[in-house]
């Protein structure tokens, strides 16, 4: 069995570009289809459960009902079937909107999957075999370090708010509390870039145009035939829309 | 001896500010020195060590009539990224300098910005790893570390980088007693085997006294003196303890605080407390005592609701906290969190103060009254439109204080909140919490200090593995002297 996670950065974000290129080109249901059922045949082999796409599941279904709703006031595809005043219904409304969140469901889970299955590491290393100099490209892992460490932070701002009688609780609280915690937020924060810039640069953080990492990504013969092979089935897909 | 540092700074001043931030300052370090560097709030300590590593003017510009010399090189002429074959420096909070997922990658985060090969990285991180007794989690993530570990893995990467020098910024401000001696211990066998030159911002602990052999007292930012530590102990001794000589009165018959079996489990499955039966009467002031990660703030946390118990219950005032009573119990009490701009959002002190008054049903005039009334008590008085940001750490402290206070609780809860402060602005915080005791309040006070504990509460629990396994009267600690001692809170020594 492939271990997705082990895979060249490079080949993962060819898988990515596909789908959602796809998604973007293809007029089919279908095509879109089974893209989606890709993903969550992806999901299972290397999570052996759907757990980490519930919460974006949540959005999308949210999302998708918006998409309904949109298309069902303004949609003009196929027949008329009622009209009252400004308000027309078509027909099409239904296959549009399903067509809407395919292709977002395909985008954004793509997406999500590759960051969740790549190394920020492997991802600045890949940006350095294109040349982006390493000072830039570390920029990837330190933004993922730090992600957690932000979110900490907000939480221990909202129990500090929560026990001085703000509360923080259900999403609208945490809208309406927003500009109260952005401020010690930002201010936690640029106290944390501060000192973290000054202790990397004291580590010897850009003395050299490269550095040395544990696990240097190398690609295999196999990953370079995969890239290929994902490029032409693009290409493919591309003039079969195009041309039938 | 061989010279390490020499310091000449006649000023340094910052841009836009009349006076100089460090001025006559000369001082001579040789190499193996072992210096700890001590002084009030702003008198300076941070920077010295900032000069020393050229950070300042490199990183915080500023103009330096001087010169500073390590290893027989001006740090001036040598780019930030290359002090690193000079110095390797720890700031205060361990969490903010940590950039990898993991320890290993972290720890080989400076040897790989040398660009050496993959086995020497591995070699030298090895080496470090088992230096500090942290192989067992060199795959952990950074961010799961506690504070102890936090410490080591930083200490750590500097070290991997074999630098002549150590400079480190209140190493221990936030560990227990138990870590925080170990820390030292590594400090010290690092100064002694392989003879790096190490320079320690003093914390209130004073523990990298029994290591150091120099120390350097700074004020108002210049050097007040340079002295042994035998003749720094005779001049500065602080025999008599700070102690709370004002009244506790514990009600017995009132209940504030009761918690029935008590646990929580965090959604990642780590155990926060367990099964915890603690009851706390009206007027009591206990400390909470214990270990990093013993579970001493989780146990507030569920005593304020911020939490709720995965099992048992918690009652606040003789109710049972729900999701649908929490914010009326709130109001009658008060959460001092350790880091005071967690609490701080507003732009001026008056403000800030004020906050919880907004929207109360009571004249404007009272209003003023009580947050003058409350700035006094904590000694910000005049200072009404002062953006809270520029106070010391310590005022910031006493100013959270006062907007927790304001609102007159009858239960004030305070986790750790002279951990960072100095010794004279940890006074100043105990002392208004004893004043407050003294005034018939409730005080819950958790604190790593355990001298603090003895001569400031009247009660003392103690947390251990997430449980609470010790319960006695303040000024019968001694006799548990043997207890603190096996569960490692304490070395083998009275306090």
């Amino acid at each position: 069995m492939i271990n997705v996670k082990e895979l060249d950065p490079r080949v993962k974000l060819t898988w990515c570009l596909f789908l959602i290129l796809t998604a973007l080109v293809s007029q089919s249901m279908v095509q879109n289809g089974v893209l989606l059922f890709c993903i969550v045949v992806i999901e299972i082999m290397t999570q052996k459960s759907l757990q980490r796409l519930k919460v974006p599941a949540i959005l999308l279904l949210l999302v998708g009902s918006q998409i309904l709703i949109i298309n069902l006031l303004f949609g003009r595809a196929g027949t008329l079937l009622f009209s009252w005043g400004f308000l027309s219904i078509y027909s099409g409304f239904i296959s549009a909107a399903i067509m809407g969140f395919l292709r977002i469901s395909v985008i954004s889970l793509g997406a999500i999957q590759f960051a969740c299955n790549t190394d920020a590491t492997d991802i600045a290393q890949m940006l350095i075999k294109w040349h982006v100099p390493y000072r830039y490209a570390m920029l990837v892992p330190i933004t993922a370090r730090f992600f957690p460490v932000m979110v900490n932070e907000y939480k221990s701002i909202c129990d500090s708010h929560s026990v001085r009688g703000v509360p923080c609780d259900t999403v609208m609280e945490h809208i309406k509390n927003l500009p109260a915690a952005m401020l010690p937020l930002i201010y936690r924060a640029l106290r944390i870039s501060n000192d973290a810039s000054l202790s990397i640069e004291l580590r010897g953080y850009g003395r050299y145009d490269t550095r040395s990492f544990n696990k240097p990504i190398e690609m295999s013969t196999f990953e370079g035939i995969a890239i290929l092979l994902i490029i032409i089935a693009y290409i493919s897909l591309l003039l079969y829309t195009v041309f039938l | 001896m061989e010279s390490m540092i020499s310091i000449d700074i006649k000023a340094l001043v910052f841009p836009e500010e009349k006076e100089a931030a460090l001025k006559n300052i000369k001082l001579d370090i040789k190499k193996g020195d072992f210096i700890a560097v001590t002084g009030g709030a702003a008198s300076g300590k941070s920077l010295l060590l900032h000069t020393i590593t050229s950070a300042a003017p490199k990183f915080y510009p500023c103009a330096i009539d001087g010169t500073v010399r390590v290893a027989d090189r001006n740090v001036a002429e040598i780019p930030l990224c290359e002090m690193a074959d000079y110095v390797g420096y720890m700031m205060q909070e361990p969490q903010n300098q940590m950039i990898s997922r993991t320890v290993y990658d972290e720890l080989a985060f400076g040897v790989a910005n040398m660009n050496l090969s993959n086995g020497e990285i591995e070699s030298r991180v090895k080496k470090i790893m088992s230096f500090l007794s942290i192989d067992d989690f060199a795959h952990r993530y950074t961010d799961a570390l506690s504070g102890g570990q936090a410490q080591k893995v930083v200490l750590g990467s500097i070290l991997t980088l074999k630098s002549p020098v150590l400079l480190l910024d209140q190493p221990t401000a936030e560990l227990d007693p138990k870590t925080s001696a170990e820390l030292y211990r590594h400090l010290a066998r690092i100064n002694r085997e392989k003879n790096v030159t190490t320079m320690v911002v003093m914390d209130k602990s004073k523990e990298v006294l029994k290591y150091a052999n120099r120390v350097v007292v700074m004020e108002n930012g210049t050097m007040k003196e340079c002295l042994t530590v035998d003749d720094y102990q005779n001049k500065y001794r602080t025999d008599t303890k700070i102690k709370n000589n004002l009244p506790i009165r514990v009600d017995r018959e009132t209940d504030i605080v009761r918690l029935n079996g008590a646990s929580h489990l965090y959604k990642s499955g780590i155990v926060g407390c367990q099964n915890i039966h603690f009851t706390l009467k009206k007027g009591d002031f206990t400390a909470v005592i214990g270990q990093n990660g013993s579970g001493k703030s989780t146990m507030l946390k569920l005593i304020e609701g911020l939490l709720k118990p995965t099992e048992g219950t918690v009652e606040l005032f003789g109710t049972q906290v729900t999701k649908k009573n929490i914010s009326q119990l709130r109001r009658r009490t008060g959460f001092l969190f350790q880091n005071p701009d967690d609490q701080i959002f507003c732009s001026s002190i008056k403000e800030e103060i004020g906050y919880v008054l907004k929207g109360k049903a009571c004249e404007e005039e009272e209003k003023n009254r009580k947050i003058q009334d409350t700035l006094e008590f904590v000694g910000l008085k005049g200072w009404d439109e002062v953006h809270p940001q520029r106070l010391s750490r310590g005022q910031r402290q006493l100013l959270a204080l006062g907007s927790v206070i304001i609102n007159e609780p009858e239960l004030i809860i305070a986790d750790e909140p002279t951990s960072g402060l100095d010794e004279i602005q940890s006074r100043l915080v105990l002392e208004k919490l004893a004043t407050l005791s003294a005034q018939g309040k409730t005080i819950l006070l958790v604190t790593h200090d355990l001298s603090e504990a003895k001569y400031f509460a009247n009660r003392i629990v103690v947390m251990n593995q997430h449980q609470l396994i010790l319960d006695f009267k303040a000024d019968e600690m001694d006799e548990y002297t043997k207890a603190l001692v096996e569960i490692e809170l304490l070395e083998g020594e009275a306090i």
